[in-house]
């Protein structure tokens, strides 16, 4: 998946981090659109050990990502540096992905 | 006006007279009914009660469903005026004695039984984290998140980024918590831990370790809360419920935030009894990590806000040191039974409170805090709940 699709409210603007049924703020109605793609790991985790099912993508690099919308979501890393993310790093979409979710990479030119 | 010249009759105060547990298995032994019955039947015969004197049922286990509160009453033929089905994860346990000590001074029930526990076969448990909500099973599932450690490992990353918060530092409590464990016949940890010995421990969900992370395991707890008429006509002076608070979702929209509302209960608390942190005999806090301890420890405020790693790097933890914390060797070295994690702190402090802890007593043990927190989602624990305790007629 390559795309970073989040929902904003029509009425107030407010941007969901997770998917909501209808807007938590004034109750109006949330449209998808497109995210820049693009925000700062505010922390991470690195999993060594979890269901069988992932196991060819271990380590897995679990990240919370402070978007440039201003929302923060949690999802995961890609690309074999990925163990070398900082609290700090910026990260953009990666279409590469494997998981059915958005994932992300450390940013190309990132000196981390 | 109707009723203003209704003389009142003063309101009963709760007594949490009793506590039990059942044996603790590692996974794929007895079932969760068996579990639950063995820490009822521990809890009530200590009170010298049997399920009919009970009044008021609370209930927290994620293997118990289809079956609930209601049905586990129906089970040990209970007539109940009261009952509360625990959702709150870890916090269930402290949740269900605050609210079983309201209903008591409403008079709505007089003898009131909480328990929780959980029993575990080969990958359930991690069945159970994948599912754990619906904002984890659809958002957090498909990338292989690693369950509860994945989640809350990131409180410490970030912890040690902006405070240099060491794994040296958090594994002291480990090490003290595997002292404690020695003393618990029921732990299913029985040999000691060292600070090397952790340290070199393999990663689990990086910076946590394996002696970061809790063992899941078969057991069930259970306390007893009942008015000061039952508690005078058994003859058992009990523990008193000197005040709860609870919050759930304490940052909506936000990850990366440390409390889950420590600090606001913290502050509601210690101004509702009086006390301070320095008044508590010892602190039992929900232990499913480390670090967590760590945030609650700051929150209530026993060290200032990013202190915790030096806290406990120079603070004796032991039932021998300055503050006592998880004297029993909570959940990271007694074993997290599910939901029975959640009332752990409590069986260990109502024990320790009317000193029959034996070995691993607290001297003079007169009041303490339990703090519960739990039902982890996306990004972080969602619930809390924090009670202070005393000893009656301290």
């Amino acid at each position: 998946m390559s795309a970073l699709v989040l929902q904003r409210c029509a009425e107030c603007d407010y941007i969901a981090n997770f998917w909501r049924i209808g807007c938590p703020r004034c109750l109006g109605q949330l449209a998808a659109f497109d995210a820049q793609g693009a925000g700062v790991v505010t922390t991470f985790s690195i999993i060594h050990r979890w269901v069988a099912r992932f196991d060819e993508h271990l380590p897995i690099v679990l990240v919370v990502v402070e978007l440039a919308e201003g929302v923060e979501v949690m999802a995961s890393l890609v690309g074999d540096d990925r163990v070398n993310v900082t609290v700090g790093a910026p990260v953009e979409v990666a279409p590469e992905g494997w998981s059915s979710k958005s994932q992300f990479r450390l940013a190309t030119g990132s000196t981390n | 006006m109707r009723g203003v010249d209704v003389d009142f009759p003063p309101m009963p105060e709760p007594l949490l007279i009793s506590y039990g547990s059942s044996a603790y298995e590692k996974k794929n032994g007895r079932d969760t009914l068996s579990h639950l019955f063995d820490a009822v039947s521990d809890c009530l015969q200590r009170a010298g009660l049997l399920p009919g004197d009970v009044d008021g049922l609370a209930l927290a286990s994620f293997t118990y469903p289809p079956g609930n509160v209601i049905t586990l009453a129906e089970h040990l033929d209970m007539r109940l005026r009261w009952a509360e089905q625990g959702a709150f994860g870890g916090a269930s346990g402290v949740m269900s004695v605050g609210h079983a000590a309201d209903q008591i001074r409403l008079g709505h029930a007089k003898c009131i039984l909480c328990v929780a526990g959980d029993a575990f076969t080969s990958g359930s448990h991690e069945k159970l984290l994948e599912d754990f909500t619906p904002a984890i099973s659809e958002h957090l599932g498909p990338h292989g998140f690693g369950g509860a450690n994945g989640v809350l490992a990131p409180l410490q990353t970030r912890h040690a980024a902006l405070h240099g918060t060491r794994r040296d530092q958090l594994g002291r409590l480990c090490v003290t918590q595997r002292r404690h464990a020695l003393l618990n016949p029921n732990a299913l940890f029985q040999t000691p831990l060292t600070l090397d010995e952790y340290l070199e421990a393999r990663p689990i969900a990086e910076p946590f370790h394996l002696y970061d992370c809790v063992m899941p395991c078969s057991g069930a707890e259970a306390v007893l809360v009942v008015s000061d008429d039952i508690a005078a006509s058994i003859g058992r002076a009990g523990v008193r419920v000197l005040a709860t608070r609870e919050m759930h979702n304490a940052s909506p929209g936000q990850l990366s935030e440390f409390s889950a509302g420590w600090e606001i209960l913290g502050e509601e608390l210690w101004s509702a009894t009086g006390y301070s942190p320095g008044d508590m005999d010892f602190a039992q806090l929900y232990d499913d990590y480390p670090i967590v301890v760590g945030l609650q420890l700051e929150g209530y405020g026993f060290c200032g806000p990013g202190e915790c790693g030096p806290f406990l790097e120079t603070t004796d933890v032991s039932i021998w040191g300055e503050l006592p914390i998880n004297t029993g060797g909570g959940q990271l070295s007694v074993g997290q039974s599910g939901a029975g994690g959640s009332m752990i702190h409590l069986v260990e402090a109502v024990q320790q409170l009317q000193h029959e802890a034996g070995e691993r007593q607290v001297d003079g043990a007169q009041r303490g805090l339990v703090s519960g927190y739990g039902l982890v989602s996306y990004g972080k624990g969602l619930c809390t709940a924090a009670t202070v305790l005393e000893r009656a007629n301290s």
